[in-house]
């Protein structure tokens, strides 16, 4: 169990993890891991934007949100736009498009359209509260995506890292995981960090549930997009609250 | 049809004129940033969607059967990409900025949309209701602006003016067999409103 921390922050991220010359197995990969790997990521990200204090707001949510799609080596966002792609297909198409290296209007579109929620959502968070915002969207974003991978099995004709997540999202560790980053949050940011957990879970379950309807059957792309879906839900929560908290 | 067409701006202009209308509340939600960006976009999305591939058509210097290829082609170049995203950061700007007033930002999605269904009637086969659709439609937005905001019809006539040239650079282009020119027209309207309402 130990063992797959290090393999499975190499593959959700591009943080230089040491581990050997040796290549990372696919059943080495634990969902259980999801949410403390978004933690470190929020962590890196928050510690990012106090560094760039002195830049301009608007600046410093930029590289916010640049900085998380590197570190993450836009994983999710490319998994994002790859499921938006096979919506906009007829369902025979659906695989095809998914899974090819070019994007389609919908595609792009929906790329856009999470940088800019993000970055409005981001608009408001200008406050003291703003790096616990930072370190809580990446980690209820990578849980969206374990509790995505509890609510619905994945397709037949998935690859060897997705079998290996689905199996490993049903293990008591991974319950156990998805407990203690909930709770670490709700000691952190108090009631609304569970407004936040419930709404990224909601989205990441419609959210699956329309490509499923649409596919037939799921694959590591849209358990993938869970992350991006995830983490905007948290930061449209963010926002609600904040703009709430000073009207 | 083109009125499939109608659903999301009416459904926009609708929420938006509710988040006008409504004095008070909950949660801040009317001071959201956020929300009017969902909806802007909502109004506008199939443009959002078709002016990638009609900017690569456009973007690409290729003869005629080229460009019909190209606008039938399910992937974008970087003309399409980029089409997308100044789109998406005019609206991002605008719903940002805080700026247009609530009542004008409100109706610019349907406002956009019927001027691009008037440029349909221009390309009808007849005569007669190519006239009177696109006359009927210019005079009820214009009545409708007269009745809203009274001293806006000059930011609605400058919103329209790129709406003829559009229709005109558009006039026999396709996707998929339906004519592009409309959307674009309201695409583009819709567009320059926002900004126009903005000053």
């Amino acid at each position: 169990m130990l063992s797959s921390a290090p393999v499975t922050l190499r593959f959700l991220s591009r943080l230089p993890v040491p581990g050997g010359a040796r290549v990372d197995e696919p059943r080495d990969i634990h969902a259980a891991w999801f949410p403390p790997v978004g933690f470190v990521i929020g962590a890196l990200v928050a510690t990012l934007d106090l560094c760039a204090a002195r830049l301009a707001w608007e600046v410093r949510d930029v590289l916010v949100i640049v900085t998380g799609i590197a570190l993450s080596g836009a994983l999710h966002f490319d998994a994002l736009m790859d499921a938006a792609d096979g919506l906009s297909v007829a369902r025979a198409e659906s695989q095809s498009v998914t899974h090819a290296s070019v994007h389609t209007s919908a595609g792009i579109a929906s790329g856009l359209l999470a940088g800019c929620v993000a970055w409005l959502g981001l608009s408001t968070l200008h406050g003291d509260l703003r790096w616990l915002w930072l370190i809580c969207a990446p980690v209820f974003g990578r849980s969206a995506i374990v509790v995505g991978y509890r609510a619905l099995p994945p397709g037949p004709d998935v690859g060897a890292v997705t079998r290996s997540l689905a199996k490993s999202a049903h293990s008591w560790t991974a319950g156990l995981s998805l407990v203690i980053c909930a709770g670490l949050m709700f000691a952190l940011l108090g009631g609304v960090a569970v407004f936040a957990f419930l709404a990224s879970a909601a989205a990441a379950l419609l959210a699956i549930r329309i490509f499923q309807e649409h596919k037939g059957g799921v694959g590591g792309d849209h358990f993938g997009a869970l992350g991006v879906i995830g983490e905007c839900s948290v930061l449209i929560v963010a926002a609600f609250y904040t703009t709430a908290l000073r009207a | 049809m083109w009125f499939r067409d109608l659903v999301l701006p009416i459904v926009s202009t609708s929420l938006l004129l509710i988040l006008a209308q409504v004095t008070e509340l909950p949660l801040g939600v009317r001071a959201s940033s956020l929300l009017k960006f969902g909806l802007l976009l909502a109004g506008s999305w199939t443009g959002i969607l078709l002016c990638g591939h009609v900017a690569d058509a456009i973007g690409a210097p290729a003869d005629h059967s080229a460009r019909a290829r190209i606008l039938d082609d399910r992937y974008l170049g970087t003309f399409g990409a980029c089409a997308i995203s100044c789109s998406m950061l005019v609206i991002l700007a605008v719903s940002h900025s805080g700026m247009p007033p609530p009542m004008l930002l409100a109706i610019s999605p349907i406002v956009a949309a019927l001027v691009g269904i008037a440029s349909v009637g221009i390309f009808s086969e007849s005569s007669v209701l190519r006239l009177g659709l696109s006359v009927g439609i210019v005079i009820g937005l214009a009545i409708a602006f007269w009745l809203v905001v009274p001293g806006s019809l000059l930011s609605l006539l400058i919103s329209i003016g790129p709406a003829p040239l559009v229709a005109w650079k558009l006039r026999q282009d396709r996707r998929n067999g339906q004519r592009v020119a409309p959307t674009m027209v309201g695409l583009a309207t819709f567009l320059c409103s926002i900004i126009v309402f903005s000053v």
